[in-house]
């Protein structure tokens, strides 16, 4: 089969594979060619105003799992491919020198067993690191079931690992995916956390953890070993061994995982509280949220043609955003009767109508974590309101020049005491002036034509 | 200001050469001889019987003094702000320049915290949107493995018959950096990958440290075709030249594969059912598109 055939297919295959950032890593480390930086670079944006910074492709497409989300599975009628891992390491760096890409993406689907195709994507990594001294940004996907020891030494050629958890439930795990147990997935998770302590460089989601000692013990999963159903690295004959030096790192970028959003009916409660719980206990960096795009014909599935809950799946990153950065919890975005975020109104403004008694705040008084809870107030508009205050006091006009979103912060705060909001502070006329005009172009951003082009609007999933 | 106030201080239009010790120089009058009402690039100034303009010659002395004094007085950081600003490609970046600096020696380095001030908010903006411009282009450009040969002296392109080609133009590519080729050696192939862009802000300079740190043993180009000038580097080092397109020849043959290898994979990663052009257009302006390989067909 000729490359570009297998390219076709196979990018094809990696397509619903969220992640492809670059950023987390900052680092010029030896080799011939490449170099990463902190803020990450996107390289293009495709047709669908996805980022496109990492060759996202699957090393084979031949799976012998079969689940039913899954458009690579089994009993798929989809045409199926393998690059050798030297034809990617070629790929990679013919598409690195003409500054096509960031780096690779590298996944696979389970060809054989996860031991074999594991041992393929480390031959892969090897060539790219040890043969040709590429030195660009890798992220490496973690196939569940792998042997510790080939997660060990994929970590190490890696900037970045990750697990797919898939679901927020194990129910709808063993549902839809019945070849992978909970454990298969959990237990590399735990591994490369473990593995990030041991050697001193866990960092953590956003500011989550700012100013706390994450690389001690109490950061150490031990209690999940028995559902992982083996040991951590301490067990391991390789975790006695001392780091053999200082280049050698391991993902330096930390892990990530993602969850299918509409696939079951998993509520936006059970995603949130789950993503808390990676951020919480594995530390990740980040969970990203990948609307189900229903093509597979199954009666455990939404039907073919069902649209994806794009509009669910960026108010899940919101709230997402607000636990990492924003000192939420995931809790504060429900009352006890809906379990899903308002589709209609950011969850940052949502909790804020509920807890009207907090507002309007003073820009000029209220510390850093109550001005952060202001909606249109983000963490750089706030550390520029606390900074500015110093000097002299921060009126309307200031706020504006900070990067403020007037329009939706106006009805939460005073000014020196003034309140510019309107007339009425009741949370039911906020909410309507809110949905008057405000957010369109934001959200407008992320319904997309597919839905226009059928005079359809956003609907959620009939679950 | 009364109205002797402004007989004993004229004001006049500065007119410098577009160099940064054209401007420090033009600045230096500001402070020793006359109060400035605007400055400007010769070239582009439009002449009026109003205001009295002079014509700068730049002065490195002189420059140096201006130089010196905002790295002592204000900060070195404030240095680099206003070179940025320089090169940004903002209408008024002078006096932009020249408002910031006369703030900043009133109130030292807490300037650039100054957020509030226009001055500084303008500063701020032009710095920002160049810096915006530098960090896309990071991603944006796109290389291309060039037809180059070595015959033993000096690169020459390998490309139709040079007869065949105008005079002026047969094989006058600058010649490179290089420590492998250093003018004596083995003839044969050699790569230069070649980008062309038009970026807004004059910032190819400004993208040399990140290729030279990603790409170590590649020799590049980054042509700024509007401002007809390229950054040259090989190994680590680099210079800016002038150059032109018709200097430039046809990519090899397996780079145009790896072209067509790049268009397949960029259809095919989209996924159909998020179509979405506005979010695309909205990270990627159409205005670099002319220039992406994976775009070639939509431009």
């Amino acid at each position: 089969m000729e490359i570009s055939e297998k390219l076709r297919i196979l990018a094809d295959s990696a397509k619903y594979d969220v992640a492809c950032s670059t950023s987390g890593t900052d680092r010029n480390r030896g080799g011939r060619i490449g170099s990463a930086m902190m803020a990450g670079c996107c390289h293009s944006w495709s047709a669908d105003g996805r980022c496109i910074s990492l060759l996202k492709v699957l090393l084979s497409n031949k799976c012998i799992y079969d689940c039913a989300y899954c458009t690579n599975r089994r009993s798929s009628s989809i045409k199926r491919a393998s690059f050798s891992p030297k034809e990617l390491a070629d790929l990679t760096i013919g598409f690195y020198k003409r500054n096509y890409i960031e780096g690779l993406f590298i996944s696979s689907a389970v060809e054989r067993s996860p031991d074999h195709t594991s041992e393929n994507m480390l031959e892969c990594l090897r060539i790219l690191r040890q043969e040709y001294g590429f030195a660009g940004y890798i992220h490496t996907k973690i196939i569940p079931g792998t042997d510790p020891v080939l997660i060990h030494a994929i970590g190490l050629m890696s900037d970045r690992l990750s697990v797919n958890a898939e679901f927020p439930s194990k129910e709808s795990l063993s549902f839809l995916a019945p070849q992978k147990d909970p454990g298969s997935i959990l237990g590399p998770m735990q591994q490369i956390t473990n593995t990030l302590v041991e050697r001193k460089s866990l960092v953590g989601p956003g500011s989550m953890f700012k100013d706390k000692d994450l690389n001690g013990p109490s950061s150490y999963i031990t209690s999940g070993r028995h559902i992982a159903g083996y040991g951590s690295l301490e067990n391991r004959a390789f975790s006695s061994h001392p780091v053999k030096s200082k280049r050698e790192i391991f993902a330096p970028a930390g892990q990530t995982t993602q969850m299918m959003i509409g696939a079951r009916k998993e509520s936006d409660r059970d995603i949130l509280y789950a993503s808390e719980q990676m951020y919480r206990i594995f530390k990740m960096k980040r969970v990203y949220f990948s609307a189900y795009v229903a093509l597979e014909d199954s009666p455990l599935l939404p039907p073919p043609g069902t649209l994806p809950p794009l509009k669910r799946e960026h108010r899940l990153y919101q709230a997402d955003w607000l636990l990492r950065f924003y000192g939420f919890r995931a809790h504060e975005f429900f009352d006890d009767e809906d379990p899903d975020l308002d589709p209609d109104i950011d969850p940052k403004a949502t909790w804020a109508l509920r807890h009207m008694d907090l507002f309007p705040a003073e820009v000029n008084e209220a510390d850093l974590s109550r001005l952060l809870r202001i909606p249109g107030v983000g963490p750089v508009s706030a550390r520029r309101i606390v900074h500015q205050r110093k000097y002299h006091s921060v009126d309307l006009e200031d706020l504006k020049k900070m990067g403020v979103v007037l329009k939706r912060a106006i009805h939460f705060l005073t000014c020196n005491g003034k309140y510019y909001g309107g007339s009425s502070m009741d949370p039911s006329s906020i909410r309507s002036r809110l949905l008057d005009g405000h957010d369109g172009v934001q959200m407008d951003m992320f319904s997309n034509d597919f839905e226009r082009d059928r005079g359809q609007t956003y609907e959620k999933l009939p679950l | 200001m009364t109205l002797k106030g402004i007989v004993d201080k004229p004001m006049k239009n500065y007119l410098y050469d577009g160099t940064f010790n054209g401007l420090l120089t033009c600045i230096w009058h500001h402070y020793y001889n006359d109060k400035a009402k605007g400055i400007f690039v010769c070239d582009d100034y439009q002449w009026d019987m109003l205001t009295a303009a002079e014509s700068v010659e730049t002065d490195d002395r002189k420059a140096l003094k201006v130089y010196k004094a905002v790295k002592e007085k204000i900060s070195y950081t404030d240095l680099e702000r206003i070179y940025r600003v320089l090169m940004s490609c903002r209408d008024e970046k002078e006096m932009i320049i020249l408002r910031y600096l006369e703030l900043g020696f009133k109130t030292g380095p807490a300037v650039s915290m100054l957020h509030g001030d226009p001055a500084v908010h303008a500063a701020q903006s032009a710095e920002t949107d160049i810096a915006n411009e530098i960090h896309r282009l990071k991603g944006l450009i796109r290389f291309r493995d060039l037809n180059f040969t070595y015959n033993g002296s000096d690169i020459c392109y390998a490309g139709p018959d040079p007869a065949e080609v105008p005079s002026e133009d047969t094989g006058s590519i600058p010649y490179l950096p290089s420590r492998e080729h250093p003018g004596t050696g083995a003839a044969g192939d050699i790569h230069i990958f070649y980008s062309d862009i038009e970026p807004k802000n004059d910032l190819i300079e400004f993208l040399a440290p990140h290729f030279c740190s990603r790409f170590r043993e590649q020799s590049f180009i980054i042509h700024d075709v509007r401002r007809k000038k390229a950054l040259f580097a090989s190994k680590g080092s680099w210079y800016i030249g002038p150059l032109t397109r018709d200097q430039i020849p046809s990519p090899r043959e397996d780079d145009m594969f790896f072209q067509k290898l790049w268009q397949g994979y960029f259809a095919s990663i989209a996924i159909k059912e998020r179509t979405n052009p506005r979010c695309q257009k909205n990270f990627m302006p159409m205005r670099y598109w002319k220039f992406l390989t994976e775009l070639q067909d939509q431009k």
